[in-house]
């Protein structure tokens, strides 16, 4: 090519390298002005509860499970570009990982959540501990000049046995019982079926029900459930009312105020006594480590535990307060069974319950705590093996036979009676006292009307009661007789202390005598 | 608790038909419920959200005597929520039997740098976008034994929205004017480049010519 011609060329090929230039310096961030700021403000819990530390972290948490919220506001006029927040809780939590948020366009708002990844030192909280949540955040103006900051406030991390079952402010709550609640779930977080203690009681519940394969069938499955709540009453596990419970749920075991304490199964077993939510929290986890399915029903005040039939899918509800004290009677499985249906009944048309699945709360991560792991042998050494066996204890521990009610059957040869009998025991003296009401055809075809009421005072030793009756009222007829005194009685008592065999008689004759506590 | 458009709308529906069945204590009947909902993604991520139930009389009565309503609107308590939700509102329309709840939820739609997006609630079937006028439907169904519910929601993209897509049947994205700006800004630094090296060629080129010797002439022949 000439001269001139290459000249032109690089002209042109300069004049359009030049407008590229301009093209690429203009394109990309805008030429705004910086005129106002990021707003930022932060928003945490009041406290953070220990006891379901593992929850927090859970990618699909329950509503309201979050420590902190930052809002960031563009009020700049201008974008911001690579805004990054992080989080740190004192003591529990270490530096989480940004949070990025690429570009915020003016008045562009961002709404940061933080849910800590909170350590196991959580499950070693005896005791309320205020810590200290910061906040740290930077970005890049539309300048390009970085800004960071942060912020800082103190909060309290609960012991390891308290929740906070309310999640919005009173003054936003119209009263219904749901609103109160709304953390029930969270309560799963106390059910502890692998607990050695738990498991080992369910064990002993089960070898009680002759092994029964609680979800092989509906028969078996309650057999087992009537098995776990009797050995509850066994090692005399008693219902506790709650101190200072006041408020609009009256004197029931809800403290209508924030922050509920609530023992862990274990300590439930090593008192031997526990709140409503307690007992039906130890139920439920006996249950579940039985593989029967168990739920746990919150109503105003009070709470009680339902198994689940494996081949029904009926509800079994269970009022696990009838295992006696705080004022009550103790009552057996039968009973339990009948007045918590009478409850579900009526909460079905009130509505006014939270019903929580245990099973669905521990598949969505509401899992206990890591506790500090018990000895094998904790039953032994809380001597609930040998309570369960039988053997009394010293000092307030139960007798080998159960005071109460009894069923009575007396048979020989001829014939086969049944009655009732009292007994009552004071340390190792027993008193049993027999009525007996039957018909009897003498040697002339006669019938005639037989009542006795026989008094039998006696010791018991291990498991064996001996005793004799030198009291006696008998009729026949109607009309007073002498009784034939007097008659001696030896008993051995099942391991249980729920039923006997042996026999009875004196001049008169023997019996073989089998009777079985009823209440 | 994930973000999404319709975040505790979505709720609404379901405690609607779960009052119903307690109001209604045993009732075999069952009832329809409708709704629409409009959802409008503003140019800054913020989402002005309406959603209109049409009720039967009874469910009506039930939610205007009890005041239901303050109940469903508790769940965008700052205490609760994870979104931040301004203008909130709420209206009865006794002739048409309506409830509407409207809010602007600020920041539900999210700036990825390259993209926005913006997710529903899980629940809602994905129905199409409509690319021409910047729109999206998702059709929403519920029934248990007292109540049906159905509805449709609408999503509208601003007016600058392109490139909109459904990616897994609930991420809605799309891209804005700053964020093909970002993406011409991101080679700007090449065009720079291009430029300096065509203009350095250029000059080269020109400076060799002018630098250069000129061309011979032919020798003039001598007579």
């Amino acid at each position: 090519m000439k001269a001139k011609q290459l000249r032109i060329a690089g002209a042109i090929l300069i004049a359009v390298s030049i407008v590229f230039l301009i093209l690429a310096l203009t394109s990309g961030k805008s030429a705004a002005k910086v005129t106002g700021d990021l707003e930022v403000s932060m928003q945490t819990r009041e406290y953070i509860m220990s006891g379901v530390y593992k929850v927090y972290a859970l990618k699909d948490r329950p509503a309201g499970i979050w420590a902190a919220k930052t809002i960031f506001e563009n009020k700049t006029g201008a974008p911001v570009e690579n805004l990054k927040v992080r989080y740190k809780m004192e003591g529990f939590s270490d530096w989480g990982s940004w949070h990025v948020y690429k570009r915020l366009v003016p008045t562009q708002m961002v709404v940061d959540t933080y849910y800590p990844l909170l350590s196991d030192r959580c499950a070693k909280q005896a005791n309320r501990t205020p810590t200290e949540l910061t906040m740290e955040y930077e970005y890049e103006d539309a300048a390009g000049e970085k800004h960071s900051d942060s912020m800082a406030k103190r909060l309290t991390m609960l012991g390891v046995r308290e929740v906070v079952y309310r999640t919005l402010p009173l003054e936003e709550v119209h009263g219904q019982f749901q609103e109160f609640f709304a953390n029930s779930p969270l309560t799963a977080a106390w059910v502890t079926p692998d607990d050695k203690a738990v498991g080992g009681l369910a064990a002993l519940a089960n070898e009680k029900a002759l092994g029964a394969g609680a979800s092989i069938n509906d028969e078996n499955c309650i057999k087992v459930m009537r098995e776990a709540y009797e050995i509850m009453r066994t090692i005399n596990v008693t219902y506790q009312s709650p101190g200072g419970g006041g408020g609009s749920f009256g004197d029931k075991s809800f403290d209508p105020m924030l922050v509920q304490s609530i023992q862990y199964p274990r300590d439930t077993i090593r008192k031997r006594s526990g709140t409503c939510i307690e007992l039906a929290i130890l139920y439920a986890s006996m249950l579940k480590s039985q593989g029967i399915k168990p739920y746990l029903v919150m109503l105003p005040g009070h709470c009680f535990p339902i198994g689940q039939l494996p081949t029904s899918g009926s509800f079994i509800p269970v009022e696990s307060t009838c295992v006696g004290g705080g004022g009550r009677n103790s009552q057996d499985f039968a009973q339990a069974v009948k007045i918590a249906r009478k409850e579900w009944s009526d909460l079905l048309k009130s509505r006014q319950f939270m019903l929580v699945d245990v099973e669905k709360c521990i598949e969505m991560g509401i899992v206990p705590p890591d506790l500090e792991p018990l000895p094998e042998d904790i039953l032994q050494r809380w001597k609930i093996t040998d309570m369960v066996a039988g053997k009394t204890g010293t000092g307030g521990t139960p007798s080998a036979v159960r005071p109460g009610q009894w069923s009575v059957t007396l048979t020989n040869a001829q014939r086969r009676l049944t009655g009732v009998a009292q007994v009552q025991v004071q340390g190792n003296q027993v008193v049993l006292v027999f009525g007996l009401q039957y018909n009897q055809v003498d040697a002339r075809g006669v019938n005639h009307r037989y009542e006795e009421v026989n008094r039998f005072n006696g010791t018991i030793q291990g498991k064996i009661i001996t005793g004799q009756c030198r009291q006696a009222a008998w009729k026949i007829d109607g009309r007073q007789v002498r009784p034939t005194l007097p008659m001696n009685l030896k008993l051995q008592v099942s391991a249980d202390g729920r039923s006997a065999q042996g026999t009875a008689g004196g001049t008169a004759g023997q019996v073989q005598v089998a009777m079985t506590w009823t209440k | 608790m994930r973000r999404t458009l319709t975040t505790g709308l979505a709720a609404s529906v379901l405690l609607l038909t779960g009052l119903v069945t307690a109001w209604a204590g045993g009732v075999s009947w069952r009832y329809k419920v409708k709704y629409v909902g409009t959802w409008d993604i503003q140019p800054n991520g913020d989402v002005k959200a309406v959603r209109t139930f049409t009720v039967p009389a009874m469910m009506y009565a039930n939610w205007k005597t009890n005041n239901l309503h303050m109940k469903e609107m508790r769940s965008f308590n700052p205490a609760i929520s994870t979104v931040k939700c301004d203008d909130l509102d709420f209206k009865w329309d006794d002739v048409k039997r309506t409830l509407t709840l409207s809010m602007t939820v600020r920041g539900l739609a999210v700036n990825k740098g390259d993209h926005w997006e913006a997710m529903m609630a899980p629940g809602l079937q994905f129905s199409n976008i409509d690319a021409t006028h910047k729109k999206a439907y998702f059709h929403g169904s519920l029934v248990n034994p007292q109540t049906t519910v159905n509805g449709q929601d609408v999503v509208t993209f601003p007016a600058d929205a392109t490139d909109i897509k459904n990616t897994d049947g609930r991420t809605l994205r799309f891209k804005m004017p700053e964020n093909a700006a970002q993406a011409r800004g991101a080679s700007a630094l090449w065009w720079a480049l291009f430029g300096v090296a065509l203009a350095s060629g250029g000059a080269l080129l020109g400076l060799s010519i002018v630098g250069g010797k000129p061309a011979k002439k032919p020798a003039k022949k001598k007579t």
